[in-house]
């Protein structure tokens, strides 16, 4: 959805036109959304592939992981299909997740500066004014829900197709929800009667409508407009987020984990579509395994935590997941014992009981550079078409196997990766 | 043996695509594959071994490209491609293939392995390009205007062999006598693009990520020139003029003088603007300008310094409990921390309860200093009209009364608590590590200790470049080596994104090319001969931003590189060796070296402060503190359909930039130069900010281009919160809290302020420019909690003294046509009140008796109202009704409590016969023949007091409806016809749709209300509170509500303080 079809959602006919609203004031209830759900993982800072999905061991003539010394390609672990570094306390998650993961290693991300990585990771362009994965999902599958593209602070391009929110503190999160009740719940009282703020709340809409419907009115102020018209009947939808926001004992106090429990429970509540999860410590220029263990830790704790969590607000059928990071580290370390950016990463997808799960696609050398993939067998086998993947390639299969629009913001890629597939790789 | 290939009808031309500068790349270092090996051995050709041992692995045996572009539709004359050869090839050693090389394998190229179709084949791909174009004219017009104006002066000084733009897919020739190999060049990369037309016509305006930014505009006699060239290349196919047509203002109303003021003050004074300031600016643009300028004093202004400085340094990142710190208590750089935390320790173990707590306060108060001084800097220097160069070149940093001790500043303060004053000083408290320090380190416990030192050293103050705090919050590794420091600054004072203006190599062998790529590879040279020599400048501060930091005090250099087995350090040393030496790239030109070594930043300084984008990153930085959006980027690809609608805004606001740049150098109309206040000023008085509205409706090219500008910006939660104190008196939630590190705290500041989409200054550093729903119930969170205290607290003072409702009382209702209230102050004896009401609309009415300060709890509860009789006569004396108090049902009247039942009822006591009620009204039917003055006459007593307090009983004849043009309607409508304007800026007629529909919600809120039996109060139940603000109290007789208007005006304010407009401005 462009934002000229994002304006005429919220209300305007054309983007040149601008048309009254119908005299929709108030939504009647809530109906919480029950479809799919997506959660991107951004690992920021460029997390070290050859430590985790795309497991490296030393050459000859290089030592790419100091965990690597001693061993050969042939002791790398291997969790069903998916070989794994032993690093970083990993062996559990990769054991456990094996069958929810694939793997799509040797992407190209053609940079290695920290914003141009994300951007390319997450809109799968490197140029900007492209959503992310994530604002195109919400954007597609719920653009009304009160809170329907949940963002840390990590990449959240929305390219006007959709607005995202952002949570803080959770006690604070509730007086939000809830604005009308003052004080604790045993002791809470409303400012006003709910009926009084219907009352204004119509004739704002009314009057937010005879503003909208000028025909002199400037795109700024069109836009604005219309972002508050459409968010002021969501009062019924946050009141229900409020509901099933546990107490604060329940509430976990890791910035971390927190990011991932406020998503699950936006989904549970259904005000929530998407939601990005941002992780940092990843950029290891200096001691990189001291530094890049506890964050790729990180990684799997949260994705742990995120599974577990979804499992137990019964959202966990529903839910896509994406990990990724700006790029990787090179596969050798520099003078201060620490890693420095190079372009070839990896993504992991996951989805319970996924057909396509338990495969790695997509190939690196020794060295960590990548191998042209043939696109007819998801294989380094040298076939025609073979070249090597980018992060198109993954936002173009990711965007057919999650529905979504493929002609609105279209790749320049001439072929297709199907990486969801089960039979190909 | 120059051939030019631009010629379809001379010499055949094949789609060209642009070889090797297309793509950058390493010599492949693979083994050569067996058809290669064939090939080179079937040709006897000098250039064709070379070939295949240095190009053919990348660009293919037979020239299709494999890793690198394919060669084989090039038309590159042999000189050019000798040339490109000779500069660029391979990558990885470009001294390798030199002279006869070079020659050799270009003619190869060119002669054998491309076999070079016939003339007329060529021709028959290229039919339209360069038709019926004279190729001497063409050179003619390229010599004569194209080479001076463009190629050499805009375009080659870096899209040249060793120009920050060699990797780029035009390569072009540094000096005189090149025209032809120029023309040559720009025709091949015409040639080989469908989009080149478009593509250098967009680039040279700033367009298609172009890394030189803007170096044309369309209204530039050079730029017209250059697209006629174009068009000569292009001939009929050639697009024409697609982009410079018409302006981005075309049909835009601006906003008037009253409208741009108001909003102006609202943004940078967080107020509204006084009588005098609107009457200033209605005269003219100067006059307005002047009452613009006149908005820039105060604390509000300061902390709009504080806020805009903010948003692009973050420095307030330092002052949170996140993961940024400054100033470690064991800093032995820093004697008066490391003593004063030594002895603090001490202390506490000795028993002194208040040690621990007086060293925390001072820690934390420098702490403040740290994330504060430099945005206090910026602001001491804007509000002084001192020029802004001195954001870089001042030899002072800020202090706090905490930083002033740890410095040894010297500085006086009137109160050493308030760590939020700030004043200029001296940073005369750091030492060297060296042979004159001595440092106990006992008890690790207790923290070291500083014994003797060799004195403090000179600070070489250079503004924000090398403030403490900026240099910890934007902080170096030992392998970053200044590079960060260097980026930041170049982004943020000379507006220059080394990161956007070349991209950085990611192939395979530059990343892996261990002999010092960014010194040697011409792949990474292209940013770090530009980066670099900054980084240099930065020699003399660790990665903690300590002055040679290093132990031993002699350098900052880290110990990776100093203690490494093979390290180039050398004593003396300050910089690394196998890093350019410091120094500065101005625009457009090589690096000069920085030989001052004590003070390397304070030359840097005066050297940035020349640089023209000085100027213009001081436009950037602002331009968002005024217009809430940063200025449009170029947009990058040229295929985006939006393409052209974000180009057309982006270079109107280059051209903007670079106007306000000029004259902020020069100092506007004649004023001192960078002059920061005059500056903002005329960012105010631009279209881009008072755009108001559009005569017709708008394409959709021109809604995207005109996306960002104009009214309609939503307030930050910082200046929301201003506006919301401005108006009530107080911000949401404001107090002191001294607890926090800023005593000075409110919700929408602080508590709520990123769900308001506000920034943290770390995780989140953009603000949000629309509302989403959280964001609107922040809003509303804010106008439930702050609308009814609001309204009760103005109607406690007296009308003189209200900040909203001077015209009207909360006894004026929708029905109201006279009113008049009498203070009951006989108790026990039946007594005469006489009023007089003023009526002008005759007709059925009624006449209320209405208990105004009805009987509550406690002492509230003895108040009760006798009426013993009352009478009205005309405006002609005859008496028209009279009744006894007890007949009052019988003759037609009512008595009613706010839950519909009787008020009161008949009593008698002291011997009078009487209606006693203790809250509601008494109503009688009357009809007002003429109009006048009528005589009302009450004969009433209370009840002895318990609180002091007498009885109030209002008078009135009312109306039957609410929309009769009543007096009360009028009233009313014009009350709210001021609120329309305090709070959303809107002037509007009485007899406006807006303002009817005000009035209607105003009368359905209070029919309502009426109709739900609630008590006469606004806190009624507990469906509503109504608190005071902190530091104030409500009486219970000020939350009384006898007509239900406080209640109902409270909702308006609701309505007001979430309204579009409230939000926005």
């Amino acid at each position: 959805m462009k934002r000229r079809q994002f304006l005429s959602m919220l209300g305007y006919a054309s983007a040149g036109m601008a048309l009254p609203f119908t005299n929709v004031a108030l939504a009647e209830g809530f109906t919480p959304y029950n479809g799919e759900l997506l959660v991107t993982i951004q690992a920021n800072g460029g997390w070290d592939v050859s430590s985790f999905c795309d497991p490296k061991t030393n050459t000859d003539s290089t030592i790419l992981n100091n965990w690597a010394s001693g061993m050969s390609r042939d002791d790398l672990p291997k969790a069903g299909n998916i070989p794994y570094a032993p690093f970083a306390n990993n062996a559990a998650f990769f054991e456990r997740f094996s069958q929810s993961m694939l793997v799509i290693n040797g992407i190209d991300m053609q940079t290695n500066a920290h914003g141009t990585g994300r951007t390319h990771t997450w809109s799968g362009r490197s140029a900007r004014g492209y959503p992310s994965l994530t604002a195109l999902f919400a954007s597609e599958k719920a653009p009304l829900l009160p809170v329907s593209y949940l963002n840390f602070g990590g990449y959240a391009e929305t390219a006007g197709v959709i607005r995202f929110s952002r949570i803080d503190k959770v006690s604070e999160l509730r007086r939000i929800l809830e604005p009308n009740v003052n004080g604790s719940a045993s002791k809470s009282r409303n400012y006003y009667p709910k009926s009084d703020l219907d009352n204004i709340i119509v004739a704002q809409q009314a009057r937010l409508a005879r503003l909208k419907s000028q025909t002199s009115v400037l795109p700024r102020q069109k836009l604005a407009m219309a972002s508050y018209y459409t968010a002021r009947p969501n009062v019924d939808g946050l009141e229900h987020f409020a509901s099933v926001i546990p107490d604060d004992s329940e509430i976990e106090s890791s910035k971390l984990l927190s990011q991932a429990q406020m998503a699950i429970l936006g989904f549970k509540a259904g005000v929530t579509c998407a939601a990005d999860i941002e992780l940092g410590g990843f950029d290891s220029h200096t001691n990189h395994d001291a530094e890049q263990e506890p964050a790729l830790t990180s990684v799997t704790e949260v994705i742990e935590y995120l599974w577990d969590y979804a499992e137990t607000q019964g959202v966990a059928d529903r839910l896509t997941v994406v990990v990724g990071s700006d790029f990787a580290r090179t596969p050798y370390y520099n003078n201060s014992n620490g890693k420095n950016h190079w372009p070839i990463g990896s993504y992991l997808v996951m989805k319970k009981n996924a057909s396509w799960a338990n495969r790695v696609i997509g190939a690196t050398d020794d060295n960590q550079n990548a191998l042209p993939l043939n696109p007819q067998t998801l294989k380094a086998d040298g076939g025609v078409g073979s070249t090597v993947l980018h992060p198109m390639h993954i936002h173009s299969a990711l965007r057919k196997e999650l529905g979504l629009s493929t002609s609105e913001f279209p790749f320049t890629n001439t072929q297709e990766f199907d990486f969801f597939n089960p039979a190909l790789g | 043996m120059s051939k030019l290939h631009y010629l379809p009808s001379i010499i055949p031309l094949t789609k060209l695509v642009f070889i090797f500068f297309a793509t950058m790349l390493g010599a492949c270092s693979v083994d050569a594959p067996e058809e290669v090996v064939q090939a080179r051995d079937t040709s006897d050709h000098p250039g064709a071994p070379i070939y295949y041992e240095q190009c053919a692995a990348c660009h293919g045996p037979q020239g299709e490209g494999l890793i690198a572009s394919a060669l084989n539709d090039t038309t590159h004359s042999t000189d050019l491609l000798t040339s490109l050869i000779s500069d660029t090839m391979p990558p990885s050693d470009i001294s390798t293939c030199e002279g006869t090389c070079a020659s050799d394998v270009a003619d190869y190229i060119l002669t054998e392995l491309l076999q070079t179709q016939d003339d007329d084949s060529r021709d028959d791909n290229n039919d339209n390009a360069g038709q019926d174009i004279n190729p001497e004219d063409l050179a003619s017009f390229y010599a004569q205007f194209i080479e001076p104006d463009v190629t050499q002066a805009k375009c080659a000084l870096c899209h040249n062999s060793n120009g920050i733009a060699q990797e780029s897919s035009l390569v072009l020739k540094l000096g005189d006598g090149n025209a032809t190999l120029n023309q040559e060049a720009f025709f091949s990369y015409y040639q080989s693009d469908a989009n080149a037309h478009a593509s250098i016509l967009s680039k040279v305006r700033g367009g298609s990520a172009h890394g030189g930014g803007v170096q044309l505009s369309c209204d530039d006699e050079t730029f017209k020139k250059l697209e006629d060239f174009l068009q000569m290349l292009g001939g009929n196919s050639a697009p024409g003029d697609l982009i410079c047509s018409g302006s981005l203002f075309d049909g835009i109303s601006l906003t008037n003088s009253r409208e741009t003021l108001r909003r102006a003050a609202l943004i940078i004074a967080g107020r509204l603007p006084n009588d005098d300031e609107y009457t200033l600016a209605q005269s003219n643009d100067s006059s307005l300008k002047a009452a613009v300028k006149g908005l820039m004093t105060g604390d509000n202004f300061h902390e709009f310094l504080i806020r805009g400085a903010n948003d692009n340094l973050l420095t307030k990142a330092l002052a949170l409990d996140g993961d940024l710190k400054f100033a470690d208590r064991h800093d032995v750089h820093y004697p008066e921390l490391s003593n004063r935390s030594f002895d603090s320790n001490i202390a506490t173990i000795a028993g002194d309860e208040n040690a621990a707590s007086e060293f925390i306060s001072l820690l934390n108060g420098f702490r403040y200093a740290g994330a504060m001084a430099p945005l206090k800097l910026v602001a001491y220097i804007v509000e002084n009209d001192r020029p802004y160069t001195e954001i870089l070149t001042s030899d002072y940093t800020m202090v706090n009364p905490d930083s002033n001790i740890i410095f040894n500043s010297n500085v006086t303060f009137n109160n050493i608590n308030d760590l939020t004053t700030f004043k200029p000083g001296k940073n005369q408290g750091q030492i060297l590590e060296n042979s004159d320090t001595t440092v106990i380190r006992e008890d690790k416990a207790l923290g070291p200790q500083v014994t003797t030192h060799g004195g403090f050293i000179d600070y070489p103050h250079a503004g924000l470049l090398n403030d403490m705090g900026l240099l910890n919050r934007y902080p170096s590794t030992d392998t970053n080596r200044n590079r960060g420091r260097a980026r930041f600054n170049y982004y943020q004072f000379l507006n220059f994104d080394i990161e956007k203006s070349a991209a950085r190599t990611t192939d395979p062998d530059d990343l892996a090319d261990t002999n010092n790529p960014t010194l040697n590879n011409p792949a990474c040279t292209a940013c770090h001969t530009i980066m670099d020599p900054v980084a240099g400048a930065f020699q003399n501060y660790d990665d903690s931003g300590h002055y040679r930091g290093a132990t031993g005090g002699l350098h900052s250099l880290p110990t990776s590189y100093t203690k490494l087995a093979d390290s180039l350090y050398q004593d003396g040393d300050l910089w690394y060796r196998d890093m350019l030496e410091p120094g500065f790239v101005g625009e457009g030109s090589v690096a000069t070296a920085i030989t001052e070594q004590d003070n390397t930043l304070q030359v840097l300084a005066q050297r940035m402060i020349s640089d023209a984008r000085f100027a213009q990153a001081a436009v950037v930085f602002w331009w968002p503190a005024i217009m809430s959006e940063p200025l449009e980027e170029a947009p990058e690809q040229i295929t985006d359909e939006d393409y052209q609608a974000k180009l057309s805004i982006y270079e109107a606001q280059q051209e903007t930039v670079g106007n306000l740049a000029q004259q902020f150098v020069e100092g506007f109309e004649g004023g001192l130069p960078y002059n920061v206040k005059d500056l903002l000023a005329e960012m105010i008085m631009s279209n881009w900010f008072r755009a108001k509205s559009v005569d017709a409706s708008l394409s959709a090219d021109r809604e995207t281009s005109l996306s960002s500008i104009g009214i309609g910006r939503l307030l930050t939660p910082e200046e929301l919160a201003l506006k919301i104190k401005a108006l009530t008196g107080a911000a949401w939630g404001e107090k002191i809290d001294d607890s926090r590190l800023d005593p000075r705290y409110d919700n929408l500041k602080d508590q709520f302020t990123t769900y308001y989409g506000g920034i943290d200054s770390f995780g989140i550093t953009t603000r949000a420019t629309e509302l989403t729903a959280l964001m609107s119930n922040v809003a509303l969170a804010q106008a439930l909690e702050m609308s009814c205290p609001t309204v009760v607290m103005d109607f406690t003072h007296s009308t003189n003294d209200r900040k909203f409702f001077k015209y009207i009382s909360k006894h004026t209702t929708p029905l109201t046509e006279a009113w008049v209230q009498i203070d009951i102050d006989q108790q026990n004896t039946s007594t005469a009140f006489n009023q007089e009401l003023m009526i002008s609309n005759t007709g059925a009415k009624v006449l209320r008796f209405n208990l105004d300060n009805p009987s509550g709890n406690g002492n509230q509860n003895s108040r009760r109202i006798f009426i013993d009789k009352f009478e009205i006569k005309e405006p002609n004396g005859n008496t028209i009704l009279v009744f006894e108090g007890e007949d009052l049902i019988t003759a037609g009247g009512t008595a009613v409590d706010h839950d519909g039942s009787t008020a009161g009822g008949i009593n008698n006591d002291n011997d009078i016969t009487s209606w006693a009620f203790t809250s509601g009204y008494l109503e009688i039917p009357i009809t007002l023949e003429s109009a006048g003055s009528y005589q009302i006459t009450v004969y009433a007593y209370g009840n002895t007091l318990s609180d002091g307090i007498h009885p109030q009983l209002s008078t009135s004849i009312n109306n039957l409806e609410a929309f009769n043009a009543s007096t009360g309607e009028i009233l009313i409508k014009n009350q709210l016809k001021e609120l329309h304007s305090t709070f959303l800026g809107e002037e509007l007629a009485i007899d406006s749709e807006e303002l009817n529909a005000s009035y209607q919600l105003l009368v359905t809120t209070w029919q309502n209300r009426w109709a739900s039996d609630t008590a006469f109060n606004v806190q009624a139940s507990t469906e509503e509170t109504c608190t005071p603000p902190e530091g104030s109290t409500f009486d219970d007789d000020d939350l009384v509500d006898p007509q239900h208007m406080l209640a109902t005006w409270s909702r308006m304010m609701l309505f007001f303080m979430t309204d579009y407009k409230f939000l926005h401005e």
